[in-house]
């Protein structure tokens, strides 16, 4: 089963999307912050990261640079409130930008296209 | 004499002749020079005379004098001018007719105070008005003295700061909207998270009611109102970031050294070249690094994606006096005539998933460093923007250039040029 990890500060943001993803198939891991992320990925690493980017402690760009970093090929869709973090260029590095939204629609595309263009869905 | 000439001889008379004709001389000798002293000196008061008139009326502050019933003795152009009368036509009236149509005295004048003491006085932020005219001033009173040092005028010195209140008042504004909006927009952010909770959640309950169940219509209903508060909370989340400067010393080499780095991910898989120069010896200026570092990174990042199929990205600075400019240069394909008025307004885009701000960002960011934005573009060729940046060297001056502006820098108003059109 493909395996998701979702990193966001919100507990209750954290449990609709590991209800709206299990939904869909997928096996859902969740992570308050950037740290216990990068731990739960050297741990054993999903198919797809969904990475806020407004965290405590380190942010979800910081994160993403050590993601690329260290693990190349594991796909990242950034997932903020703010669309502004689309110019910093440093969140071209990750396979999608999706703004956060009640309607989880377009992440649930990003997820299909980016696991289907990295072959792993 | 004829009874003194009978007794005296024709020697004497001849010597009392002469010694008259003598003193007559001298006497008209001695008048003639005292009443050429006396034109020198009338030559001297009226040049003096016209000298003070030229200082009063040069003076392009109001200045006025009254006696001590408050009627005009004398006013200077530059007031009579604010009133719309002649200097001359002035004199004689009471000061507060023709400033307050009043029959007394105003309260609130200074020269109260100069009479009762002898001293200087000052009220400030007064308001006075023609009727057709209105200033805010501050008024100082200067006493005039008799020989006995008894205060029988008083100037009033009347320093025109209309520019100052109102420079003042918008300075209060904008640090009142600038409060707001830091306010509006943590706001914003707290609401953001729940409300991806409660309408992610009602979306589920919606999904699982069937669809004849009347709840239904109640879940459509959250749903509905949740996207358009998600709407206007994405709005005011994304034009809040760039309000407030935060300022330190900016070598704009170094931000675009560091544009280029970042943007090394996105050009080596759009196959797009970067060329330019960065010019040695510009000097560092003093600015918000990250807000130039995002303005440059905006226009790149869409000279980039004009570029899809590939093509030269061009970054180069160069100094002219006091501005360093900055030209960031694509080889797409040029922006119609009719986008080119719109292309700063918020949420204009052309793109199916631009957001119609970077432009928008990119120009609040340099107006808020007081430089100007130029385009060039030709359909076809590609698309030049120009930044000019005013060389700043002390916060204090780049607080004074955000409120004046400067007349020495090009367009320093912070307006949008556009220096060329479309072929």
């Amino acid at each position: 089963m493909t395996k998701l990890l979702v990193v966001d500060d919100e507990k209750n943001i954290r449990k609709l999307y590991e209800s709206e993803l299990k939904r869909e198939g997928y096996d859902v891991e969740t992570a308050e912050s950037a740290e216990d992320a990068l731990e739960l990925i050297e741990k054993s690493p999903p198919d797809l990261v969904v990475l806020d980017i407004r965290l405590e402690g380190m942010d979800g760009i910081d994160c993403l640079r050590t993601i690329m970093e260290t693990r190349r090929d594991l796909p990242v869709i950034l997932n903020s409130a703010y669309s502004t973090y689309k110019q910093d260029f440093a969140s071209w590095m990750a396979d999608a930008y999706v703004v956060k939204s009640a309607d989880l629609t377009e992440l649930k595309s990003k997820i299909r296209e980016v696991l289907g263009k990295r072959g792993r869905a | 004499m004829f009874l003194l000439g009978s007794a005296m001889g024709p020697e004497s008379v001849a010597v009392l002749a002469a010694v008259f004709v003598v003193g007559l001389a001298i006497g008209w000798s001695v008048c003639r020079a005292g009443w050429k002293r006396y034109a020198r000196l009338q030559g001297d008061i009226q040049r003096s005379k016209r000298q003070l008139q030229a200082i009063f009326d040069g003076i392009t502050d109001g200045l006025i004098i009254v006696d001590r019933d408050f009627r005009i003795v004398a006013v200077n152009r530059a007031e009579a001018s604010f009133l719309g009368r002649e200097p001359q036509d002035l004199v004689g009236h009471p000061c507060y007719e023709v400033y307050c149509r009043g029959e007394s005295p105003c309260t609130a004048c200074p020269a109260h105070e100069t009479f009762a003491t002898g001293k200087v006085a000052l009220v400030s932020r007064l308001e006075i008005s023609t009727g057709y005219h209105r200033k805010g001033v501050d008024v100082y009173t200067f006493p005039v003295v008799d020989e006995q040092g008894n205060t029988i005028q008083a100037i009033q010195y009347i320093k025109d700061i209309t520019e100052r209140l109102k420079l003042q008042k918008q300075l209060r504004e904008v640090e009142h909207l600038t409060g707001i909006g830091h306010m509006a927009a943590s706001v914003a952010h707290e609401i953001r998270n729940p409300l991806i909770a409660v309408g992610g959640f009602a979306r589920q309950l919606h999904e699982q009611l069937t669809e004849d169940d009347p709840r239904r219509e109640y879940t459509q209903i959250i749903l509905e109102e949740v996207t358009r508060l998600e709407q206007i909370l994405r709005e005011q989340l994304t034009l809040e970031r760039h309000l407030v400067p935060v300022l330190g010393p900016l070598d704009v080499n170094q931000i675009l050294k560091d544009v280029r780095k970042l943007l090394s991910h996105g050009i080596l898989s759009s196959h797009i070249r970067v060329e330019g120069e960065l010019s040695e010896g510009i000097p560092i200026t003093m600015g918000d690094a990250n807000q130039i570092k995002q303005a440059f990174l905006n226009l790149a990042s869409n000279a980039i994606q004009s570029m899809p199929d590939g093509g030269t990205l061009t970054l180069s600075t160069s100094q002219r006096g006091e501005l360093i400019v900055v030209r960031i240069a694509d080889t797409g394909p040029g922006i119609p005539k009719e986008h080119m008025d719109k292309l700063f307004v918020p949420f204009f885009t052309t793109r199916k998933t631009g957001s119609g701000l970077g432009l928008a960002v990119t120009k609040r960011i340099i107006d808020n460093h007081s430089g100007t934005i130029a385009v060039n573009s030709v359909v076809g060729e590609g698309t030049v923007f120009e930044v000019a940046l005013p060389i700043v060297r002390s916060t204090q001056e780049f607080e004074h250039r955000k409120l004046y502006g400067d007349d020495g820098a090009a367009g320093a108003d912070g307006s949008t040029e556009r220096t060329g059109g479309p072929a």
